[in-house]
């Protein structure tokens, strides 16, 4: 018997190793994670079956991309501020002008519209993976840490209240993310979550912040439903959604190739492509433009046949509403195919290093949304806010890699939530949740260095705050985005709300 | 005079108010976390037990028959899915949920028990791995062999158990019923439910494993050529092995489904087997009470790294408190490496041995028919003199 028990432990212990190393080859490792929309071929290979680029995957990269242009927007306003005086508010920061949403607080506990005690903390949570396969993203928080402690030191907080983050862990398991969120709201008490990352995640716990009434501001999913006030007032978004990139396409074929008429668009048979093709098979006609194939491919198409059916309409742009190496493909198909014509990529697909350079000169005339400056990007070494940024983690966090865009993410969302509070205390009846949310419904940003414009909300005929961006062509030769030549898109307002 | 250990008879009084003390320490365990725990935490303990089941049920295939599976996070996937595809799209109420979760695992797995049949040891854990990891991404297709998953279990964005009814709180209710006490919470109620239901599937498994059926899995693992003499079929006890253990770990998934709330396709990915397989190994393979422990520090362990303040160094930041799970794995196995369960009863055997009753010396004189076989009368008392067996598993 000892014998066979011995003989099991042992198969136990190498079927253990089998599938640790099976484990490690599946996950992305942190650099994936960390590197603009890189996520998803790691996670492709791993799982040997051309796992689709998840939605949420996607989401999350873009979360880094994104959220850059918000911060830069956010540094310059608080440079401002820092210059003129020592004053919390954020000058060009204002209130969307007219009306904005207000938050319903009849079903909502007491608290929801009691002003928080004098002097007492400002607890905002951050929910996310600290651990597991993409724990890369629990760097967010350091960058949100380092801006709080910031605005505590230099401003004393907001209003009097010192802000402290609470971060809690869901190793990015939607399974997870209810009771950390629980925990947050019951045990933490917190005062108000930003940017929990994941769309599974974040679906999966609005109901419990609209029960609570606490605001989950500025989630970090591209997904289009967090726009959607009337029902989920107490979620907001934080980052363009992919409905909203591909509104911008069309607005960008309108002004920089007045003379296209035919499009074909090349979507991924998933919940993310569908959201791009969604959006274009009603936008594009809208325009006055045909689509001349709209072809949605499988996660383990090589896309050939694909390419052939997007050929065969002779259309004058391609979209490709696809991501990872599928952009490669379509490019370099679509080059071989005869096509020299502009190709569009989506935005998941920006990586120069991992998509764009292995199509080589195919890539020349294709073109990307740019929404993030790159802090490492020598371009903006001189750039007043990456610069504010940089000097603030290394004073207020010493040793984070201020390379790192998910910090830089982190510090733009802490920039947003300040914005949000320091207004929110300024509205009759003080520093409730119920005024935090509607705050958060109202945003009005203009930094002048954005890089596309005015981040506008305000919950009635515009719930996505991030609707702009340049459309940069990608350049073989120097293997860059030409950003300076870009055409900068503002589709801001358009986005409306959330229809289901 | 030797006083220790003390040696009590099996089914003796003494035994049976011991065994007794286990069911208060588990009544205990219930009151604690519905009373005592706050209110949240009493969620992650409820998945706490969800996972004990899950465990439970690799333990009858890999514990006692010796087949080692990775696919069980399948198993558990495809209970929590069918459990929440019927609550949130066509609202049945839970419980009656469980039955079809439960028949689903026990189909999938006699498919999956077939191959056993041929492959054994490390081929056969290939073949599981292969289930672990396509669980996730059939649950994404849209397109497998002509179904489209992703339409039913909502695809990479996953699924919330709710009725997506928002004039309802929390759209998808499991609130205590009227006659419940005072000032208990849904979440309270969850834990009730499926700690009821875990002690339900403890108990026929622990009866599963004494039966003849259970005894023929063992005589199976320990010597297949001699179970089959003895007349266990292996064929038909493997596949039953593997359904009966996909059934009770789906029913555990869709406890899960309850307890969690929402679930995407990577939450059933291949981490979770082998959360599933280091849980049992840590708890003590082919014991009832593994599970338990297993399931249990599989919820916590983690949780406890992550959070807990350190006197010197504080709380840790999330890629170092992997590190401290990690050893602290290490150092539970290198101290007890039989598991949990093994240690503990190690410890116990210095303080309390069990024995077996023996059966009643028959009069030989009386029914000459046994007097054939005295043998069978002298074996009872060689077998008293050795250890009994499981004071000593851990050991060896």
């Amino acid at each position: 018997m000892n014998q066979h028990s011995a003989r099991i432990r042992r198969g136990l212990a190498a079927a253990l190793c089998l599938s640790l190393i099976a484990a490690a080859c599946g996950s992305d490792d942190d650099k994936a994670a960390d590197t603009t929309a890189a996520a998803a071929p790691t996670t492709a290979a791993a799982t040997a079956t051309t796992t689709a680029e998840t939605e949420a995957t996607t989401a999350e990269t873009t979360a880094e991309t994104t959220e850059a242009t918000e911060a830069t927007t956010a540094e310059t306003t608080e440079a401002t501020t820092e210059s003129t005086a020592e004053e919390t508010t954020a000058p060009e920061t204002t209130e969307a002008s007219g009306e904005t949403f207000q938050v319903p607080t009849d079903n909502c506990p007491a608290d929801t519209t009691q002003p928080l005690a004098d002097g007492a903390p400002i607890k905002i949570g951050f929910i996310g993976p600290q651990t597991g396969p993409l724990a890369a993203f629990g760097v967010i928080g350091q960058g949100m840490k380092v801006y709080f402690d910031k605005i505590n030191k230099e401003d004393g907080g907001v209003d009097g209240h010192p802000l402290e983050l609470v971060t809690k862990d869901d190793a990015y398991d939607p399974a997870k993310s209810a009771p950390a969120v629980q925990e947050a709201l019951e045990g933490d008490k917190i005062f108000a979550s930003v940017f929990q990352v994941g769309t599974p995640n974040v679906a999966g716990t609005r109901q419990l912040y609209a029960d609570a009434c606490v605001p989950q501001a500025l989630v970090g999913t591209g997904f289009p439903a967090w726009g959607d006030p009337a029902h989920f007032p107490w979620t907001s978004g934080g980052i363009p959604s992919y409905t909203v990139e591909a509104r911008v396409w069309v607005e960008f074929i309108k002004q920089k190739f007045p003379d296209a008429k035919k499009v074909a668009i090349l979507t991924f048979n998933n919940d993310f492509g569908k959201t791009y093709k969604t959006t274009l098979d009603k936008a594009l006609p809208d325009a006055g433009y045909e689509i001349v194939a709209d072809v949605a491919h499988e996660a383990t198409s090589d896309l050939s046949n694909e390419v052939t059916q997007l050929l065969a309409g002779g259309p004058d742009v391609i979209i490709g509403g696809t991501t990872s190496t599928f952009c490669t493909n379509l490019i370099t198909l679509a080059r071989q195919g005869g096509f020299t014509g502009p190709i569009i990529n989506s935005y998941t697909c920006q990586s120069i290093q991992q998509f764009m350079v292995p199509a080589g000169e195919a890539a020349a005339n294709v073109y990307t949304l740019v929404v993030a400056k790159d802090p490492s990007d020598p371009a903006y070494a001189d750039d007043e806010g990456v610069k504010q940024y940089l000097e603030d983690v290394a004073t207020y966090g010493p040793g984070i890699d201020s390379k790192v865009g998910n910090v830089f993410t982190g510090y733009n969302a802490a920039f947003m939530t300040v914005d949000a509070l320091t207004r929110a205390a300024k509205m009759e009846g003080g520093l409730t949740r119920a005024n935090l949310m509607n705050a958060f419904w109202s945003y009005n940003i203009v930094g002048p260095i954005a890089i596309g414009g005015i981040a506008h909300v305000d919950g009635i005929t515009d719930a996505y705050i991030s609707e702009f961006g340049v459309m940069s062509e990608y350049d073989p030769a120097g293997q860059t985005y030409k950003v300076k030549d870009g055409v900068e898109i503002d589709v801001e307002g358009q986005g409306g709300v959330y229809s289901g | 005079m030797r006083t220790l250990p003390l040696v009590i008879e099996r089914k003796s009084t003494v035994h049976r108010v011991l065994q007794l003390v286990g069911v208060l320490a588990a009544l205990g365990f219930y009151l604690y976390v519905v009373g005592i725990v706050e209110n949240f935490s009493a969620i992650r303990w409820a998945v706490a037990v969800t996972l004990a089941v899950a465990i439970l049920g690799l333990n009858i295939v890999t514990g006692y028959s010796g087949q080692i599976s990775i696919g069980h996070s399948a198993f558990f996937g495809i209970g929590a899915y069918t459990t929440m595809i019927l609550i949130a799209d066509h609202g049945w109420p839970f419980l009656l949920t469980l039955p079809v979760a439960g028949a689903l695992g026990f189909v999938v797995g006699a498919v999956i028990g077939v191959p056993a049949l041929r492959i054994r040891g490390l081929y056969l854990s290939l073949i599981t791995l292969g289930l672990a990891l396509a669980f996730p991404a059939i649950v994404k297709s849209d397109n497998f062999f002509g179904i489209n998953f992703a339409s039913l279990t909502g695809g990479s964005n996953g699924k919330v158990i709710s009725s997506g009814d928002v004039t309802t709180k929390r759209g998808f209710h499991w609130s205590p019923p009227t006659w419940a006490p005072d000032g208990w919470t849904t979440n309270d109620w969850v834990f009730t439910t499926i700690f009821v239901i875990a002690l339900v599937l403890f108990l026929l498994t622990s009866n599963l494993v004494r039966s003849r059926v259970g005894r023929g899995l063992v005589a199976m693992r320990d010597n297949e050529i001699g179970a089959a003499v003895s007349g266990v079929y292996p064929a038909q006890y493997k596949v039953l092995a593997f359904a009966t253990s996909a059934f009770v770990t789906a029913i555990g998934g869709g406890c899960f489904a309850l307890a969690s709330t929402t679930i995407g396709p990577d939450t059933f990915g291949l981490q979770r087997s082998i959360e599933f397989i280091a849980g049992l190994v840590i708890g003590g393979v082919a014991t009832i009470l593994g599970p338990a422990i297993g399931g249990g520090l599989g919820e916590w362990l983690p949780y406890w790294a992550y959070e807990v303040d350190w006197p010197l160094v504080g709380k840790l930041e999330g890629p170092q408190s992997g590190i401290l799970y990690g050893l602290i794995l290490v150092v539970i196995i290198f101290f007890m490496p039989g598991g949990i369960v093994y240690g503990l009863r190690q410890l116990r055997s210095k303080f309390i041995v069990f024995v077996p009753r023996l059966p009643v010396p028959q009069d030989i004189s009386a029914t000459p028919a046994v007097a054939r076989t005295t043998g069978a009368a002298d074996r009872p008392s060689s077998e008293s003199i050795s250890p009994p067996d499981d004071a000593t598993a851990g050991v060896q």
